[in-house]
C-alpha cells in the first residue's frame, strides 16, 4: 500500500497563505477553521550601535495540515476510535462516532485536528480523498504560486527531496513519525540558537 | 458597506470583473496581454459599470455614439485584443476568437533572443542617440535645473528629506515612521471584506520591540496611533520584520469611525498628507510621522 | 489546548476530591474514639458526599464534550487510550461507591467495610493515575513537568481533609483538629506546588490572582491555626479552608491554562 505525505519547502514559500484558503475554499470551512495554517518563524534581532541599526532578524514559513502520520497519536489517544487511518493511509474522523472531546488536538503535536463548530465534532484534512482519488492532487498543493508544495507516495517524494521531517517548531519526528518532506530555510538551522519563536500564533 | 459607499447619494447595483468581459495588459511596458471572461452571469440586478452607462446613454439620447454601433462588454474586448494589441504591441498574438475559445486566459509575447537595454547606444551613441535634451545619459538634469526647484526637484539625483521626517523638532512629538504596505489579503482596498483572506492577515500594527516595550505595549494591545491630521485604534503586532523607529499599517483597510471619529479600521489614509509630491502630483502616503500609545 | 476548559477542571478536582474522601475516610473510621454507631453514621454520610461529588464531576466532564449525544463511544478505545480507561475507571468507582453505600445501609459489620474500602482505595488510585496519564501528553510540555501528578496527589488530600473537618467540627473537635493540621501542611506543598509550576513557566516574579489568593490564604492561616489550637472557633477558620481550597482550585486553572502545546 502507498502511504501519502506531503513536501514542504520552506526556502521558496513566502507564506502568503494561498494553500491555506485554497483549502478552506474546497472543503466549504468557516474563517478561522484551519485544516491547513501557516506558521510564520521569526527570530535573529536588530543590533543599535550609537542609532545606526544593523539587522540581523530573520522570518520562514512552515505551511502546515495534517501530517497523516505513520504512528499517530490521535488515533491512539481517541477515546472513541473515530480517529482512524483509512485505506489510503490517510488519517481520518468518522462523524459518527466522535464526540468532540477534542483530545486529539491535545495529543496531536502539529495541531491538525480542528473543531468544527458547526457540527460540534472534530475535522481535519482528509488528503482531499476526491481529488487524489482521480490522480489529481490535493487543492492546497495546486494552489501554491510559489510551487513550494507537493503531494505523493512518500517514498517517491523521499528520492526526490531528501527525507528532512522536521523544522523549528515542530516536534521531533520520532513522536509519531510524521509523513512529511520539509526542505529547511537555511535560518531554521540555527533558529534554537537565535532566539526564533512562532510570530502569528494570533492566526493559528 | 465600502467607505466610499457610505458617502454616496445613489448607490448603483455594478457587478464584479468575474461578471462581466475585460482585457488588461501588464501595464505600460508588460509583455502580456490578460483576458478576463465573464465566468458567471451577474447575480440579482446588479448590471456591469458599462452596461449602467449603456443604459443612461439611452435617456440621453446618445447611444449610437457611446456603443459605437451597439457594443457589448464582450464587443469591446473583441476591438480592443483586434484592433488596437494585435495592431500595435502584440502583432503575433492570436485574434480574439481563437483567443477567447483556448481559454489560455494570458498572452505572452515570445522572447527569441535575449534583449541588451540601450544595445544600440551603448554600441554607437552618435548615431543612436537617447531621447534626452543632450541625447546622453543625463547625471544632471537642465530640465529639471530650469523647473527652478532644486529643493525639492533636484536636477541630480540625490537624497531628500521627507516633509515630515525624524530629524526636525516635529519628530519629539511624533517621534515613529508610519508607512503602508501592500498587504498580503487584500488588492489595495478589495477583498477587506473577504472574510477567509482578512483571516489569515488581520489589519495591525505592526511594531518593533524595542518600540513597544519603551511605551508598555504587548503583543496584541489595542493601540492608539495618531498625528494632527487624525487617530485611529488598532490592535498590535509586535515583530522584528519591522525596523526600530518605524511602523506599519497595511494600506488599503476600510475606513471605520468610532462615534468620537477615531478609525477602527486601520485605515492609513486619515494619517497620511494631503500635500501633492512636487513632480508626479501624487500623494505623499509614506511621509507620516505618528506617535502610539496603549489604548 | 491554550484557553482552559473549565469543565475539564472542575470535573479532575471534583474527582479527585471524591477520591481523596474515600481514603482519608478510611483513617476516620480507625482514629475516631467516638461510639461504633456514630462512627458509621459520620462514615456514611462521607461516602454519600464522596459519591456526589463523583456524580457531580462526571456530569461536568459532560459540559465539556461538543457532541454530548455520542458520549457512549467514549469507552472503545480501551485497548490505546488513556481517556478511555480514565473513564471506565470514573464508571468503577461510581458503581463501587454506589454498591457500598447500599451494603452500608443494611450492615455494619466491619469485613464488608475493609473490603470496599480496598476496593474503592485501589480503583480510586488507580483512577488518578490514569488522570494523570490522560493529561500528561507529549506535546503539551506545560503538563509534562513533575509538578502536574503532584497537584494531582495534593487535591485529593487537601480537599478531602477539608470535607472531613467540617464533618468533625462539632462532634469530634479534637479528631477535627489532627485533619486541619494535615491539611495545613497539605496547603503547604499546594504552595509549593504552584511555585513549581510558575518556576517551569517563568512567571515566578509575576503577581496575579493566583498569587493574591495564595498570600491571603498563607496570612489567613495564622490566626485560624492559632484559634484552633486554642480550641475555639472562630471565622477565620472557614475563611482559611476555603481560601486554601480556592487557591488549590485555582492552581489547577493555572496548569491547565499554561499548557504550552508542541506548537
Amino acid at each position: 500500500m502507498k502511504t501519502y505525505g506531503f513536501y514542504i519547502d520552506t526556502v521558496n514559500c513566502s507564506g502568503c497563505k494561498t494553500c491555506q484558503v485554497a483549502c478552506q475554499d474546497k472543503n466549504d470551512l468557516e474563517p478561522g477553521h484551519l485544516w491547513r495554517k501557516i506558521i510564520d518563524i521569526e527570530g535573529g534581532d536588530w543590533k543599535n550601535d550609537n542609532g545606526v541599526f544593523s539587522e540581523y532578524p530573520f522570518a520562514y514559513h512552515v505551511s502546515l495540515a495534517c501530517n497523516h502520520c505513520s504512528d499517530p497519536l490521535c488515533v491512539q489517544s481517541c477515546p472513541t476510535q473515530a480517529m482512524h487511518v483509512t485505506d489510503i493511509g490517510a488519517v481520518d474522523i468518522d462523524q459518527d462516532k466522535c464526540i468532540g472531546c477534542g483530545y486529539c488536538t491535545w495529543a496531536c503535536p502539529y495541531d491538525a485536528p480542528k473543531l468544527d463548530k458547526r457540527t460540534g465534532r472534530m475535522s481535519k484534512c482528509d488528503l482531499c480523498y476526491d481529488r487524489i482519488t482521480k490522480n489529481e492532487n490535493p487543492s492546497c498543493v495546486d494552489a501554491c504560486p510559489m510551487r513550494a508544495l507537493d503531494f505523493g507516495d512518500i517514498e517517491v517524494l523521499k528520492e526526490k527531496y531528501g527525507n528532512t521531517r522536521s523544522i523549528f517548531p515542530l516536534a521531533s519526528p520520532e513522536l509519531t513519525k510524521p509523513n512529511i518532506i520539509i526542505r529547511p530555510h537555511k535560518n531554521s538551522l540555527k533558529a534554537s540558537v537565535r532566539n526564533a519563536s512562532i510570530a502569528n500564533r494570533e492566526e493559528l | 458597506m465600502t467607505p466610499s459607499a457610505k458617502y454616496a447619494d445613489l448607490v448603483l447595483p455594478a457587478c464584479t470583473q468575474f461578471e462581466t468581459w475585460g482585457v488588461t495588459d501588464g501595464w505600460k511596458y508588460g509583455e502580456e496581454v490578460f483576458l478576463a471572461p465573464k465566468i458567471v452571469d451577474p447575480p440579482f440586478e446588479t448590471k456591469s459599470d458599462y452596461r449602467i452607462c449603456v443604459d443612461l446613454s439611452k435617456k440621453f439620447g446618445v447611444y449610437e455614439q457611446f456603443t459605437e454601433g451597439g457594443r457589448d462588454e464582450k464587443d469591446w474586448v473583441a476591438w480592443f485584443v483586434d484592433e488596437i494589441y494585435r495592431k500595435t504591441r502584440f502583432p503575433d498574438m492570436p485574434p480574439f476568437r481563437k483567443f477567447a475559445a483556448s481559454n489560455a486566459g494570458v498572452y505572452t509575447k515570445p522572447v527569441y533572443e535575449p534583449k541588451i537595454a540601450l544595445e544600440k547606444f551603448s554600441q554607437n551613441p552618435l548615431e543612436y542617440p537617447l531621447n534626452t535634451p543632450s541625447g546622453k545619459i543625463e547625471i544632471f538634469s537642465v530640465e529639471l535645473f530650469k523647473e527652478g526647484q532644486a529643493d525639492e526637484i533636484p536636477p541630480v539625483a540625490k537624497y531628500i528629506r521627507e516633509w515630515d521626517n525624524p530629524f526636525d523638532e516635529k519628530a519629539e512629538k511624533y517621534p515613529l515612521q508610519a508607512m503602508g504596505h501592500h498587504y498580503n489579503p487584500r488588492v489595495h482596498s478589495t477583498h477587506d471584506n473577504n472574510q477567509w483572506t482578512m483571516n489569515g492577515f488581520p489589519q495591525r500594527v505592526f511594531i518593533n520591540p524595542a518600540d513597544a516595550s519603551k511605551r508598555g505595549i504587548n503583543d496584541g494591545d489595542m493601540v492608539r496611533i495618531w498625528n494632527e491630521r487624525g487617530a485611529m485604534i488598532l490592535k498590535s503586532r509586535i515583530t522584528k520584520r519591522i525596523m526600530p523607529g518605524v511602523i506599519d499599517i497595511p494600506q488599503g483597510a476600510w475606513y471605520d469611525p468610532d462615534e468620537k471619529g477615531i478609525d477602527r479600521g486601520g485605515n492609513v489614509n486619515i494619517l497620511t498628507s494631503e500635500k501633492w509630491t512636487p513632480f508626479a502630483k501624487g500623494n505623499a502616503q509614506h511621509t507620516i510621522m505618528v506617535d502610539i500609545e496603549k489604548a | 489546548m491554550e484557553k482552559y476548559n473549565l469543565a475539564l477542571v472542575v470535573f479532575t478536582w471534583l474527582t479527585q476530591a471524591s477520591v481523596g474522601l474515600i481514603i482519608l475516610r478510611a483513617i476516620y473510621m480507625r482514629r475516631s474514639s467516638a461510639g461504633d454507631d456514630k462512627i458509621y453514621i459520620t462514615g456514611r454520610y462521607i461516602l454519600l458526599t464522596a459519591f456526589i461529588l463523583l456524580v457531580t464531576g462526571l456530569l461536568f466532564s459532560f459540559a465539556h464534550l461538543n457532541y454530548p449525544r455520542h458520549a457512549f463511544n467514549a469507552l472503545n478505545n480501551i485497548i490505546s487510550s488513556w481517556m478511555s480507561r480514565e473513564i471506565l475507571a470514573e464508571i468503577i468507582l461510581l458503581f463501587i461507591l454506589l454498591a457500598w453505600y447500599i451494603i452500608n445501609g443494611f450492615t455494619i459489620k466491619k469485613t464488608p467495610q475493609i473490603i470496599m474500602e480496598i476496593l474503592a482505595g485501589l480503583s480510586g488510585v488507580a483512577l488518578i493515575y490514569l488522570m494523570v496519564r490522560t493529561y500528561m501528553l507529549p506535546s503539551l510540555q506545560g503538563l509534562n513537568t513533575p509538578a502536574f501528578p503532584l497537584s494531582f496527589i495534593i487535591t485529593p488530600l487537601l480537599s478531602g481533609s477539608a470535607i472531613i473537618y467540617f464533618f468533625l467540627r462539632k462532634s469530634e473537635p479534637e479528631l477535627a483538629i489532627k485533619y486541619k493540621l494535615f491539611f495545613a501542611i497539605i496547603f503547604l506543598f499546594s504552595l509549593i506546588n504552584h511555585l513549581i509550576f510558575r518556576a517551569f513557566h517563568h512567571t515566578l516574579g509575576v503577581f496575579n490572582i493566583y498569587s493574591a489568593f495564595y498570600l491571603a490564604a498563607l496570612i489567613i492561616s495564622v490566626p485560624s491555626l492559632y484559634s484552633t489550637l486554642k480550641n475555639k472557633n472562630v471565622m477565620s477558620d472557614v475563611i482559611f479552608l476555603n481560601l486554601a481550597i480556592i487557591c488549590d482550585f485555582l492552581n489547577r486553572v493555572y496548569a491547565l491554562t499554561y499548557t504550552n502545546p508542541a506548537l
